[in-house]
């Protein structure tokens, strides 16, 4: 069975047809309706228009044009009245924005409804007299020009207070009165010549006092700030600043001038710096400026004055104030450089100026280095170093060292390494023998201290660039007098060189002497002397053997001998037979005598 | 033989043409041919099929004039100037009177053309609907209701014309006893071949409206008459039907054959009809060898018969 059947069909489609049809019947005769009210309103503004009666033609006119039902055609008489509806309806919006403005008291948007106001007028006059006629009505009828006349009385009435608000209690932060009557319209003071001779009385009365009243009780900045901060608000009304830049100026040369006479440089540099912080709005031949420039180039010749004479500290700190007023890295740079070259030590200042250091060593053309400073902090147990690398750039470096701070002694090698790159040994008591020995040598462009060795014996000497005698160190060579070679690795042992036979009385003496000698050395060739000089001397007087009851290490010891002590008899096996003390013994000494 | 008994039909509505028996709920979308006056679904009113028809006939037309109605008003609508509006309005009044003068001339026309389109676009409708009477009429038999199972069989046999349905009349008739007054039917119930039950109905009704026996159930009883001959009484009822074509000479004239043939089973008072006809008509030619029968007959079984005395 079908849906619906042909019945229901025609029933349904006939229906929502005639609905459509009184939809549409309904929107016919509105616009039948709205056409015919149309064309009546445009009859009675041509009637009105023919009458001369243009607010009442234009009335109905924009009435009628307000109904878009139906187009009409434009006519001379209907142009100009569409032409009037625009300018109504620009007074009536004009006139809402203005009421609003002055009811919230926005001057801005007051004085911008004031100047479209008076466009608008000049606009109509412009036009023809009938324009302007029908202008000058409707601004009648909305009573645009008393508002704005009332507005601006109590407006001007209200910042007159305020100044001698201000005046009174010497109360100078709230400025706004300067905007206020500054955007007052020329008109209400009765035109444009009289308002500027007003205003200007009127600010000139309240920035003298200002002046007067902030210079007492304020500071030299507070007092510039102030007047500065006044020139902007007057400068941003368009209101001309003579006057207040030549009160400024006075000010300032005298307050300047009183800081030069007393000499007092930080009440000068705060001032000068205070001063210029207004150049904005000073003229380009401002006395004070000139004033100010020429103390700081006195100021500058002085402290090169200080330089030139090697009294950099004085130099430095009378350029350190000044830097607040000019660049002086350029200044400095020269100061530090010289400093430098007349002593290097500054080095370590310049790049740990929060370390008290003791200069150990210092020197030029070293590791890659124009000049170097090295310094010790015992305290820390650091070592520092400063140095201006071929580019002349500051490098420093720091180690800290894990040996005895208090007996630590530095030195710079002039055995070992080579002449470019010296070694910086130090000498130390050490745990397990005498003294704990450490090889440094400074890599500028790593910037760390690379640790070539770090031993512990009972003495050592550097017999080549690369060779060292070390006397009973800690492991390879122990109880030798062992022969290391110095490779990139650090040391490394290469062969006994003789037997290390001493006793500890012998070995008492035997410090007690190199202290002797190391002390000795010490008076005669200062800071570089090294601490075992003297020491290779005795070294081969201290060679020994033990001597053995038969040719092996299984055999008793009877006893030592010194090298070239004794008489050999026979060899047998590396081990030798020599007479001792009448009987027959064996030694074997490693390497042959 | 089973038992007949007496009823009295409902009265058949009379009507020019059978598809004013047709009657439609515009609700549920069916179709009617009973006596019903509403809806057993919904209970509204049946509406005869040709009202409907120029009902909806009524609404396309009114649904074009208001298409019409429609674009003028969004002529009118559209219209920017006066002029437009002007020309918008009097086109849209000049389209409304044409389309009203042609609407009145050709409208009758239009009605009919629906009718037709309507009949068609419903023939599937209405003939479900019927299906659904021929469903009822079964339920009626199941229930007995025999006389209401060939009432309303008789109305949907206006519209279903085949055996099924002439035999299943049939059947529901012979359970009835026939009499004069009833309002019977024959010519319509006759079956396209030879059925028993017919033949049946056939001696009963040419008992009570011989009036019924018209050419085409002549031409039946002459097609099938050897099968009849083999019913019980068959040759009296051949004669009967013989004696009931009596009542116009066109058909004497068209089965003398078969008058002649049965001419001794014709009651006294057909022969004596037959006798007149003839005598009326024996200068016609064609009527001789009836004649001659009839004579025969005469002479054989009512020659002392006054009534027969002078007629031939």
């Amino acid at each position: 069975m079908k849906l619906f059947s042909p019945y229901q069909r025609s029933f349904w489609v006939r229906n929502i047809l005639l609905v459509l049809v009184i939809i549409a019947l309904i929107g016919t005769a509105y616009k039948l309706a709205r056409s015919y009210q149309k064309t009546v309103l445009l009859g009675q503004a041509k009637t009105y228009f023919e009458a001369q009666n243009l607010v009442l033609a234009e009335e109905a006119f924009s009435q009628a044009d307000a109904i878009q039902a139906i187009r009409t055609e434009d006519e001379p008489w209907s142009q100009l009245l569409l032409r009037l509806g625009t300018v109504r309806l620009e007074l009536e919006s004009l006139a809402l924005n203005a009421r609003i403005a002055i009811e919230q008291k926005e001057a801005e948007q007051t004085l911008a409804a004031y100047q479209n106001y008076h466009s608008l007028q000049q606009q109509a006059q412009r036009e023809n007299e009938q324009v302007a006629a029908f202008f000058q009505q409707i601004a009648q009828n909305l009573a645009i020009e008393n508002q704005f006349a009332m507005y601006y009385q109590q407006a001007m009435k209200e910042a007159k207070d305020q100044v001698q608000a201000s005046l009174d209690h010497k109360k100078y932060r709230d400025q706004t009165f300067i905007h206020t009557l500054a955007t007052i319209p020329d008109e209400y003071y009765g035109g444009k010549e009289k308002k500027q001779n007003e205003l200007e009385a009127l600010f000139l009365q309240y920035e003298r006092n200002k002046l007067r009243d902030l210079a007492q009780a304020g500071t030299f900045d507070e007092v510039v700030g102030s007047l500065a901060e006044s020139h902007r608000l007057y400068v941003k009304e368009g209101f001309p600043t003579e006057w207040l830049i030549s009160l400024l100026e006075r000010y300032a040369k005298e307050e300047i001038n009183q800081t030069i006479r007393e000499q007092d440089l930080a009440e000068f540099v705060n001032r000068a710096k205070a001063y210029r912080e207004q150049k904005s709005i000073l003229p380009s031949r401002s006395d004070v400026l000139a004033l100010i420039d020429r103390q700081i180039e006195t100021l500058f010749h002085q402290a090169d004055q200080f330089v030139r004479s090697n009294r950099f500290e004085k130099a430095l700190a009378l350029y350190q104030e000044l830097s607040r007023l000019e660049d002086i890295s350029e200044r400095l740079t020269e100061l530090e450089k010289r400093w430098i070259a007349y002593d290097p030590g500054r080095l370590l200042q310049a790049q740990f100026p929060d370390k008290t250091l003791d200069t150990l060593m210092t020197g030029v053309d070293h590791w890659g280095a124009q000049v170097y400073a090295v310094g010790w902090d015992e305290a820390e147990g650091v070592l520092y170093m400063a140095a201006l690398d071929e580019d002349g750039a500051a490098v420093k470096l720091e180690q800290a060292l894990s040996l005895n701070r208090k007996s630590a002694i530095f030195s710079l090698s002039d055995t070992l390494g080579s002449e470019e790159s010296p070694i910086i040994t130090v000498e130390a008591a050490g745990k397990e023998r005498t003294y704990a020995y450490l090889g440094l040598v400074p890599d500028l462009s790593r910037k760390m201290f690379v640790k070539r060795w770090d031993l512990e014996a009972d003495g050592w000497e550097a017999i080549q660039p690369d060779q060292i005698l070390v006397k009973n160190p800690v492991g390879e060579g122990e109880h030798e007098i062992a022969r290391f070679s110095l490779e990139k690795s650090g040391l490394v042992y290469k062969e006994k060189w003789a037997d290390y036979l001493i006793d500890a009385e012998d070995q008492g003496e035997q410090d007690q002497t190199d202290e002797q000698d190391s002390e000795n050395t010490q008076d005669e060739e200062g800071q570089q002397t090294d601490p075992t000089d003297g020491k290779p001397a005795d070294i081969p007087a201290l060679r020994t053997y033990d001597v053995y009851a038969g040719p092996g290490n299984t055999y008793a010891i009877i006893g030592r001998v010194v090298e070239e002590g004794y008489q050999v008899i026979a060899k047998e096996n590396g081990w030798l037979q020599i007479d001792f003390d009448g009987t027959q013994g064996w030694i074997r000494p490693s390497v042959e005598p | 033989m089973k038992k007949r008994v007496g009823v009295q039909f409902r009265k058949m509505q009379k009507t020019a043409h059978v598809y004013e028996r047709l009657q439609t709920c515009t609700r549920c979308h069916t179709y009617h041919v009973l006596w019903d006056t509403h809806c057993s679904e919904c209970g509204r009113e049946y509406q005869p099929i040709r009202e409907v028809a120029a009902k909806v006939t009524r609404r396309y037309v009114q649904t074009r004039f208001l298409l019409l109605g429609l674009f003028v008003l969004l002529a009118i609508l559209c219209a920017d100037t006066l002029t437009q509006l002007a020309v918008g309005c009097a086109g849209g009044i000049l389209v409304f009177v044409c389309f009203f003068v042609m609407q009145r001339k050709f409208g009758a026309y239009e009605r009919d053309v629906d009718f037709l389109r309507y009949l068609t676009q419903e023939t599937e409708t209405i003939k479900k609907s019927l299906l659904l009477h021929q469903e009822e009429i079964g339920f009626d038999v199941k229930e007995e209701r025999i006389k209401d199972a060939y009432e309303k069989i008789r109305e949907v046999g206006q519209f279903l014309h085949s055996d099924t349905i002439k035999l299943r009349k049939i059947m529901y008739l012979n359970h009835f006893v026939l009499r004069k007054d009833m309002e019977l039917e024959l010519e319509s119930l006759l079956p396209t071949t030879y059925d028993k039950d017919f033949v049946e109905y056939l001696r009963e009704v040419v008992k009570v409206q011989p009036q019924l026996v018209k050419r085409s159930v002549l031409d039946y009883v002459n097609r099938y008459k050897s099968k009849i001959l083999l019913h019980e009484n068959g040759e009296q009822l051949i004669g009967q039907i013989a004696g009931a074509a009596l009542r116009m000479s066109a058909y004497v004239a068209e089965y003398q054959e078969l008058i002649i043939e049965y001419i001794d089973y014709l009651p006294r008072e057909r022969l004596l009809r037959l006798a007149r006809m003839i005598s009326r008509h024996h200068h016609e030619g064609g009527w001789e060898r009836l004649e001659e029968a009839v004579k025969r007959r005469i002479e054989t079984h009512h020659s002392f018969d006054p009534d027969f005395h002078g007629v031939l």
